[in-house]
């Protein structure tokens, strides 16, 4: 712990006072495997990106992550696998200040809000008529409204966020599901280098508010616990190199008014993706 | 890098090792079976069915109980004298195809019509024939998309067809059937006690969706076997049971509920047949108990010898007869669907489920269903129109369970299988032996 602390000490003393940007921006191909309870999947994408953070006086932070793409691949929930095409936006904008400007690490505040929406289908295959698909096929869409607290460094070569955050987060209606709204809080690290890296690692668990269903005489509710880490590697030509891999596991609790209570897991939601960027024109 | 790379591979490793659900039915083995009433007995009358028309209107919901759909008030219900049901739910086989001379000793029993037949590869007519073989060497394919070939918009004349096209044969095999000599224990068991001869499958697909519909009330988004289960968070007949204080058990030497759910044999509640038997023997059976064999050796399934099939059944109920729970007792024996062997009878349409699931209405081709029972019917015949979730809702009246569903609010519940009035001969006839298996073993223990 003391060696980690003395690290974020040269990182935020070790660089010159000047505002911070890191920035990518252009054309990336993915590749990714998961797990979903809807099955495997084995998808490729192509796009756009923009991403970044940037500091203004030092005060104000803005980092925003932005993605357009195509993706196609295969679902395994069916014998033949399923192909699925179809687009996928998603992005977050994250606005923070650093409460103390002038001092290399500072107390932050900061508020964020992300989507991603995306519909996965196959014009030969009518969605709701084979094995559900949902959390990958049909419409996907997820949303997301943080405030975060931490502490925050940014100077012109580094950046580093350590914060603690509270998110009301939606799961958008799917095939076969109705939406459902998450309370959850977390914990994210960001570590920036301009123009060499980004990282960031993120940890969380929410729940849903119980409901009651009357008819049936119960009490549904849902926790969510996951962790999300991403890093991009950048070069000098502009060309960048990311990879990320999340975990997510949604265990559900049914109190029957009777009393007997049952707590059940959905199997985990893995994910593994690698990235290629390049961008459209080279950095400064 | 290295290091990366292997907790990479360790996170990729766990989060697929741990892929199975937990259906959090860990407390089903701790839990005591209740007390048996002695007063329950003879005497209950299962009033009219009035309520045919409403169920069949989909009136009723999720919830409703047994005195709403089916006008059993609870007084009645609760003197029904079925403590134990014993779910034998075997593999992949049609009416037509397993029992298709049944009208011959069971008159009542729906004949095949000398008309029937459907059209080969090559448009020649193919007539059911007696089957050549009780190890049927192929399996021909029997999701949705092979079943709706098969059902053809009701023509029933598919089946051919689509055994020719999945299967490297011309494809008559699906238009064969078995006679009483054939399955000498099958056809006394279905002309001794109370058959159907309007049981359908409840959806025109495969094991997992059909069996789902028993266990859920309702396919559960999964349409076709083999990569999808239920997610376990679906209302079940299991945690029903559990919360109203009763008792389940999934009994297999092979996959237990024919692996429709991805359960072990250490997963919660999951037994063994010896289990089954010893409990049969002890008078210690779970209220409600799911009996299947090996997967295509014991189960029926293609390429399984429906012999050995039929040898497995009576090991189960010769324990059955003699169990001290005997009187308390209903076995239900069925087949979870068709295996796309031919039924000459249109599947009927069914209630959907629920405003968010799947879409699915039409039921499958008719599978044979038979109450073995004390109470049960002697050498009856029912014509009532119903599928697995009547099976569901049987379990739901008896225990006093709410419906999990539309689809089983508005099934009916078996009953008229059942006659639980006094002074009859409530013994059990001599059964005949099982045919001895007439082909070699094509896919013997642990093959599959």
């Amino acid at each position: 712990m003391r060696r980690f602390a003395a690290g974020l000490a040269v990182l935020s003393l070790a660089a010159p006072a000047r505002a911070t940007e890191d920035v990518i921006h252009g054309a990336t191909v993915s590749a990714s495997f998961g797990t979903s309870s809807a099955g495997d999947t084995l998808m490729g994408q192509v796009g756009g990106a923009w991403a970044g953070l940037r500091a203004l006086d030092r005060g104000w932070l803005m980092q925003w992550d932005l993605l357009v793409a195509m993706q196609a691949g295969y679902l395994g929930n069916e014998h033949p696998y399923l192909f699925l095409s179809g687009p996928h936006l998603a992005g977050w904008l994250e606005i923070g200040r650093r409460l103390q400007p002038s001092r290399s690490f500072s107390p932050y505040v900061g508020v964020r809000l992300a989507g991603d929406a995306s519909y996965l289908g196959n014009p030969d295959v009518v969605l709701s008529q084979i094995n559900v698909g949902s959390g990958v096929a049909g419409p996907v869409a997820h949303g997301a409204a943080r405030v975060a607290i931490g502490s925050a460094s940014a100077t012109d070569a580094r950046a580093l966020l350590i914060t603690l955050y509270a998110q009301e987060a939606v799961d958008g209606p799917g095939i076969h599901t109705t939406p459902r709204a998450f309370t959850e809080g977390g914990a994210s690290v960001r570590f920036d280098v301009a123009g060499v890296l980004m990282t960031s690692l993120d940890g969380f668990c929410g729940a849903t508010f119980d409901q009651h269903d009357a008819l049936r005489g119960l009490t549904d509710s849902t926790l969510r616990c996951g962790v999300a880490a991403t890093a991009r590697k950048v070069f000098k030509n502009g060309m960048w190199l990311g990879a990320s891999v999340s975990l997510a596991h949604d265990t559900d609790r049914v109190v029957y008014d009777a009393g007997a209570t049952y707590e059940t897991g959905d199997p985990p939601v893995f994910g593994v993706a690698l990235w290629y960027g390049l961008s459209f024109w080279r950095p400064k | 890098m290295r290091r990366a790379w292997l907790a990479l591979v360790a996170l990729a490793w766990a989060a697929c090792d741990f892929q199975k659900p937990d259906w959090g039915f860990e407390a089903i083995d701790s839990m005591t079976t209740p007390a048996d009433d002695p007063t329950l007995g003879c005497g209950v009358v299962i009033p009219a069915d009035t309520l045919a028309g409403a169920r069949a209107a989909c009136t009723f919901g999720a919830g409703s109980r047994a005195s709403d759909s089916l006008g059993i008030d609870e007084a009645t219900r609760a003197r029904i004298p079925i403590r134990h049901v014993i779910v034998m739910m075997k593999e992949n086989r049609s009416f037509d195809h397993l029992l298709g001379k049944l009208h011959d000793i069971e008159p009542n029993v729906e004949a095949v019509p000398s008309s029937y037949y459907n059209l080969d590869v090559s448009g020649h007519t193919v007539f059911p024939t007696h089957a050549t073989t009780t190890c049927i060497p192929f399996d021909p394919n029997h999701q949705s998309q092979s079943i709706a070939m098969c059902i053809d918009g009701g023509a029933m004349d598919g089946f051919v067809q689509n055994a020719a096209a999945t299967t490297a044969s011309d494809g008559t095999f699906a238009l064969s059937f078995y006679d009483p000599g054939d399955l000498p224990y099958d056809y006394w068991l279905a002309s001794t006690f109370a058959v159907s001869d309007r049981h359908f499958a409840p959806m025109a697909s495969g094991t997992f969706a059909n069996r789902d519909f028993m266990m859920f009330g309702t396919n559960a988004g999964v349409v076709d076997t083999g990569l999808l289960y239920p997610p376990p968070t679906t209302p079940s007949i299991f945690a029903e049971l559990m919360n109203a204080g009763f008792t389940w058990g999934a009994y297999s030497d092979g996959g237990p509920l024919s692996d429709a759910l991805d359960w072990y044999h250490d997963s919660p509640g999951v037994h063994s047949k010896q289990d089954l038997l010893d409990a049969l023997d002890a008078g210690t059976l779970p209220n409600v108990a799911f009996v299947d064999g090996r997967e295509n050796f014991e189960d029926d399934h293609p390429l399984a010898d429906v012999q050995v099939g039929e040898a497995w059944t009576k090991s189960i109920l010769d324990h059955a007869f003699t169990s001290p729970e005997w009187m308390r007792l209903a076995v239900i024996w069925t087949y979870d669907e068709c295996g796309a062997f031919a039924d000459h009878v249109p599947p009927p349409s069914a209630c959907r489920a629920a405003p968010s699931d799947s879409t699915f209405t039409e039921m499958g081709p008719r599978v044979p269903l038979v109450a073995i029972s004390p109470w049960a019917k002697r050498h009856y015949v029912s014509h009532v129109v119903h599928d697995h979730t009547a099976i569901t809702r049987f379990i739901e009246t008896l225990f006093g369970l709410p419906a999990l569903t539309a689809r089983d609010a508005n099934s009916d519940a078996l009953f008229d299988l059942f006659d639980f009035s006094c002074g009859r001969d409530l013994s059990v006839p001599d059964a005949p032996a099982p045919g001895a298996g007439g082909c070699p073993n094509p896919n013997p223990p642990g093959s599959d």
